[in-house]
């Protein structure tokens, strides 16, 4: 059979599609400029969501039982993003939900996404291009089934039906034998009234599976034809220390040993069962040449907010001298380096294919930087190297890098085996990269009226995403937007400056769950909230009394349900000793969120009893998956906001495992309340934002409890 | 040495002994569903049934196991064709996000439900909280759990 596609026409996003290119594009345009542009594009117009050739062939393929098989670039860690996806493609496409089978693409098969998984921007990226994508298809096929039929034809649960009841399956239609063109214009795609996918909570594609036990994840994969090995590669005691000698000899003797591999500043064992492999490389002496040892406080000192390298992000009004009063109220805030640890340590399994090519199965958000990681250790053409994706055990940004892909790929070329290399939860934690620590210097002013006259936010953090940029990237952009994410400030102020410093730290910092929205959104919520104290306002009101304009009346309708929700002022009146309201609120990209906690303070216990959480998302593909998502961002912001926490000492983090850094517990654990509001807007981001509030929800909780304003996370009493 | 799992005789080798249940049934025979988090019995992400007690695969030498113990993992708890009640629980309420961490969860909970038929909410807070969810699904955790109780025969 023979199929011949002509394609007339291709769709591209346009954005910043790859992380490189994107950011280089402007460079002649002049620094200040791009500042401001990528400021405004990263926190208004959306992070970088990838894009997506117009193939639709590698896109959708349907089976002999005409079932709907969609091969997605985007990697499912637990967002639903499979599930989304494969909703808007199905919903196009016309099929029901359970013909629907979502596969992951990988570097050579199936299409291909310059940018990652990441940034909450799979759905709302892809919403538009990839119903388009199969709306265009659902067009050809059409044309192909009343060509065939002789006749029109309406498609209903993936078949065509025509006035004489003849019927082709959208699979049958597939396989014609045809020139297949697509349309010179996009075909029109459904009205939102006719969604019957989009919008409803359909069950998870991937539940089943994680729930009966099946091998999904990189940690699990083991080779198909033949015996697989176990690798284990030697580990610095510090990162960045170097290898001076070894001695192989003791490990050579033992049994079950296939392979030592001694190369430049690398030691790995391969074996045939992990425990063996991990003896082995303990009984190969290493000698370390240590770099200097980094201690917390050489950290603390390079987080410098006052810094006159400090980059300004946006300037409205005169903020400096509306400041000088000596009515001047500051604040100082500080979040500390937090560890990614997604519960499966990364893995990956690597085998070199009959046909010359590399094959790594491995936990990847950005498969094509692992690719070319793995091309480069192994000196393979890219083009001989396949990264699939497994399912992601965890990835909260620590999988934009796959170290141990590189490391498996690495012993699988010299043994000539194939090669499974699982971390341990100690690898994870020591050669984590954290969240960056931040401070937040800010200065706000009230007029007479008690509304906010001037505020400044001058913040300094460590690295998010320029650490995984090309050092160029650093002083085209100016600031990190990773780091800023979160830094902007709704509320209506006729003076406002807003501050950026990057602190250059000797530690490996990077993208942690909802990158700077935790740490700035702490900043600027509770510092609202105190200025609300100096107003002498209810925190609620005060915030209403500054919110005006489209997003501004966004955030005002969170706030008032999230308020009625809760019953704000009610429970603000009958608090008992001992315990209180709080609430704040965030705007990430296009995403609202409004959240109100509630603490109870008992001697220097904290305990939440219950979070109630509103998001405007704009339209919501799967509801019941996006509840998840904040019921989840609420553990993960309760527990940074109670519990986590990495300091340095001699080098070294100081977790080598859970017993050093508890996450938040199922018995420590609020009962949360969640509304999604109904909205006419495009999907925006839902896998981060419901992050942003809670730290200063909880914060101005206390408050409002003890007359204690904690100014410092992890929050202790 | 055999191990009886799931009711299922494995032969294990002699060489094996020392090593941890954990590897053995994920390695050396298959049983991938007993999920590996930290290695020391923090997290709970190995937890198998030992003679009914939830316990921590990844700290158990096999050596530790006598011939005549029954040992479940999360392979085991669907019977004849049909998922556990836990499992269609966890199911109904779409628990899972990564999903790691949830064959421990589930063991746990199983666990709870023999010895404990219809266990408060408290109940399920502290029969569960040694098992992590770094995604942050606790809330739909303890209503499964719930949901659970409700389904046990």
């Amino acid at each position: 059979m023979t199929k011949t596609w002509r394609l007339t026409r291709r769709k591209f996003l346009i954005g910043l599609g790859t992380l490189t290119g994107g950011v280089a594009v402007g460079l002649p345009l002049g620094l200040p400029y791009l500042r401001r542009q990528a400021f405004r594009f990263l926190s208004q117009g959306g992070p970088p969501s990838g894009n997506i050739d117009g193939e639709p062939q590698l896109w959708f393929e349907f089976t002999d039982q005409n079932l709907l098989n969609i091969n997605v670039t985007k990697v499912e860690m637990g967002q639903g993003a499979h599930t989304a996806l494969g909703q808007l493609a199905a919903e196009e496409l016309e099929v029901p939900w359970e013909n629907v089978r979502v596969f992951q693409a990988g570097t050579l098969l199936g299409p291909i996404d310059s940018f990652g998984t990441g940034g909450s921007s799979s759905v709302s990226g892809l919403f538009t291009p990839l119903r388009q994508l199969a709306a265009n298809y659902r067009f050809m096929l059409t044309q192909a089934a009343e060509e065939h039929l002789n006749n029109t034809v309406t498609l209903n649960k993936g078949v065509f039906v025509d006035p004489d009841g003849n019927e082709i399956t959208l699979s049958a239609a597939s396989r014609l034998e045809r020139e297949w063109v697509a349309p010179e214009t996009d075909a029109p795609l459904k009205s939102i009234n006719d969604f019957k996918l989009i919008g409803k909570s359909v069950p998870r594609v991937d539940i089943v599976s994680k729930l009966t036990a099946q091998p999904m994840y990189s940690y699990d994969m083991t080779s198909a034809n033949n015996t697989t090995y176990y690798g284990v590669v030697a580990r610095p005691p510090v990162v960045g220390a170097q290898m001076q000698d070894v001695d192989a000899n003791k490990a050579k003797s033992l049994e079950r040993i296939i392979s030592i591999v001694l190369q430049d500043n690398f030691v790995g064992v391969v074996a045939e069962d992990r425990e063996t492999a991990i003896d082995a490389i303990r009984a190969i002496n290493i000698n370390w040449k240590l770099p200097r040892l980094i201690e917390n406080t050489d950290i603390d000192l390079l987080l410098d907010p006052d810094s006159n390298n400090a980059v300004e992000l946006k300037r409205v009004g005169d903020s400096s001298s509306a400041l000088e009063g000596s009515n001047t109220i500051s604040a100082e805030y500080s979040t500390p380096l937090a560890a990614t640890a997604p519960l499966e340590p990364q893995s990956s399994l690597a085998e070199l294919g009959d046909d010359g090519i590399m094959y790594v199965r491995t936990p990847t958000q950005f498969p094509n930087q692992t690719t070319s990681a793995v091309a480069e250790a192994i000196g393979f053409d890219e083009d001989k190297v396949d990264v699939t994706p497994t399912y992601l055990g965890g990835g909260f940004g620590r999988r934009q890098r796959a170290e141990s892909a590189v490391e498996a790929a690495i012993l699988a070329i010299e043994s000539g085996l194939p090669v499974h290399i699982g971390w341990t939860r100690s690898d994870e934690f020591l050669f984590d990269r954290f969240r960056p620590p931040t401070k937040h210097k800010l200065r706000g002013i009230l007029n007479t009226q008690g509304t906010i006259e001037a505020l400044e936010h001058r913040q300094s953090s460590g690295d998010v995403l320029f650490s995984e940029l090309p050092e160029i990237a650093g002083s085209i952009a100016g600031s990190d937007f990773g780091a800023t994410r979160g830094i902007d400030v709704t509320y209506n102020i006729p003076n406002l400056k807003l501050y950026a410093h990057r602190a250059k730290l000797p530690i490996a910092t990077s993208a942690w769950r909802g990158l700077g929205l935790l740490a700035n959104t702490f900043a600027n919520e509770s510092f609202v909230d105190e200025l609300a104290f100096h107003a002498n306002q209810d925190p609620l009101q005060f915030r209403l009394d500054h919110l005006n304009g489209e997003t501004g009346s966004l955030v005002r309708n969170a706030l008032l349900h999230v308020a009625k929700m809760s019953k704000w002022e009610e429970l603000q009146q009958s608090t008992k000793e001992g315990s209180g309201m709080g609430i704040a609120c965030c705007v990430d990209y296009g995403t609202i969120v409004a959240q109100v906690v509630q603490v109870e303070i008992n001697k220097d216990t904290i305990s939440v009893p219950r979070v109630w959480s509103v998001m405007d998302s704009g339209l919501v593909v799967n509801p019941n998956g996006a509840k998840n998502q904040v019921e989840g961002n609420i553990i993960w912001g309760l527990g940074s906001a109670l519990k986590e926490e990495i300091t340095f000492k001699k080098g070294i983090p100081s977790a080598k495992n859970f017993g050093d850094y508890q996450l938040l517990r199922i018995d420590e654990s609020p009962e949360i309340f969640v509304d999604l509001l109904p909205s006419d807007r495009p999907p925006q981001g839902v896998g981060e934002p419901a992050i942003g509030p809670i730290p200063a929800a909880l914060a101005n909780a206390i408050f409002a409890a003890t007359g204690k304003r904690i100014r410092k996370l992890p929050l202790t009493i | 040495m055999q191990l009886n799992i799931n009711d299922k005789l494995y032969n294990i080798d002699r060489v094996d002994s020392n090593r941890k249940l954990l590897w053995i049934l994920r390695d050396q025979l298959g049983l991938i569903g007993t999920r590996y988090g930290c290695g020391a019995g923090f997290c709970g992400a190995c937890t198998v049934h030992i003679n009914g007690q939830p316990t921590r695969s990844c700290i158990t030498p096999v050596s530790a196991i006598a011939p005549d113990v029954r040992i479940r993992t999360v392979e085991g708890l669907a019977e004849n064709g049909s998922l556990h009640p836990v499992q269609q629980a966890f199911i109904e309420l779409q628990v899972p996000q990564c999903g790691w961490c949830m064959s421990g969860q589930m063991m746990s909970a199983t666990a709870l439900l023999e010895q404990s038929p219809n266990p408060s909410r408290e109940d399920i807070r502290a029969a569960m909280k040694n098992n992590y969810c770094r995604c942050g699904c606790y809330h739909r955790i303890a209503l499964a759990v719930e949901r659970a109780a409700k389904l046990m025969p």
